[in-house]
């Protein structure tokens, strides 16, 4: 581990992380403001953000709320955005280990920390990698939430801010950097594409899980 | 009002519970089966391809609704950025501040 994490700060790896974390914070920010000033009380995003730690989905979970949707149909679709998880998941085995630790260890599971957890080239520093982003974001989420909370009970508006515009900008400055083939391009305009097409039609997030499909056009069309 | 807070309780409660299950559904099967190298490089492309997917729905729309010119030029913005390679913060931070600029010239 230790190893791992000199070898992460020697690439700069471990500044990425840093930054990611902050980042989400910021995002929480924007999160906590928008429940709180859509009527909700602060300990239900503090707690999604705490349990559920999943941020598509809490978002989801509280906008549903907010425009007057039952509780129970909330979670349906926010377990719907999170299906992603579960592919996610089988990627990251090696990072969380086998011992009890590896059962916390899932809970940090989340779109970054398996960017950060798949790009590195040592098993070692993936691991490290892993572990970092996940508790990073499992302190600045919830403190960002928080914050925006305080914060949303004082500012009129939040949009003013743009906050909004920050998750998906920090998933692209994850992904898009590491697109380099024509094959992976392939894969996710079109993975994408699917996505936007289909949005009109089905619950949300299944759209994002049909995007999958990007994967084999991708393999179809650039087959070595 | 008693019975308001039982229930979202429960809503709480079911999306931790599941998400933690999907969580945990991904290792479980991966220590069981054994999937091949050529199995884990698709495994690394379908994240990317994934979060690519979040990222464009979460920049056009706000849960079925279009989410507004201004959060797509902002996210465009930081996707210009993102392909330049440019440092991190300089990407997200300028999809904010595009956000916030076009919304205070009148755009929604």
């Amino acid at each position: 581990m230790l190893s791992g994490l000199l070898a992460l700060k020697k690439n700069k790896v471990l500044s990425s992380i840093v930054l990611v974390c902050l980042a989400d914070g910021l995002v929480g920010v924007s999160y906590g403001a928008v429940s709180v000033t859509a009527g909700l009380e602060l300990w239900v995003p503090l707690t999604l953000a705490i349990l559920v730690l999943a941020g598509a989905s809490e978002f989801l979970f509280v906008g549903i709320l907010a425009a007057g949707g039952s509780p129970l149909m909330a979670a349906l679709a926010g377990l719907l955005v999170n299906i992603r998880l579960l592919p996610f998941g089988l990627s990251v085995q090696q990072q969380l280990g086998s011992g009890p630790l590896s059962y916390f260890g899932c809970h940090l599971l989340n779109d970054e920390s398996v960017v950060f957890a798949v790009s590195q080239s040592t098993p070692a520093q993936r691991k490290t990698a892993f572990w970092l982003c996940g508790l990073g974001i499992l302190l600045m989420w919830p403190l960002g939430v928080y914050l925006g909370g305080v914060l949303g009970a004082l500012v009129e508006d939040t949009a003013v801010f743009g906050l909004d515009a920050l998750f998906p900008a920090i998933l692209l400055a994850l992904v898009v950097p590491g697109l380099k083939s024509l094959r992976q391009l392939t894969a996710t305009f079109s993975g994408a594409a699917l996505t936007l097409l289909a949005t009109p039609f089905l619950a949300a997030g299944l759209p994002a899980v049909l995007s999958i499909a990007g994967v084999y056009l991708g393999k179809k069309l650039h087959a070595k | 009002m008693q019975n308001d807070t039982t229930l979202l309780l429960v809503g709480i409660l079911l999306l931790a519970a599941g998400t933690y299950l999907l969580r945990l559904a991904g290792p479980l099967l991966s220590r069981h089966y054994h999937f091949s190298g050529e199995f884990k490089q698709l495994l690394a492309e379908m994240v990317a391809v994934l979060l690519f997917a979040v990222a464009i729905s979460a920049t056009f729309f706000e849960a079925e609704h279009y989410a507004g010119h201004a959060r797509v030029f902002g996210v465009s913005v930081a996707a210009y950025c993102a392909y330049k390679k440019l440092p991190f913060l300089v990407t997200v931070l300028s999809a904010a501040l595009a956000t916030a600029l076009v919304r205070l010239l009148g755009v929604a």
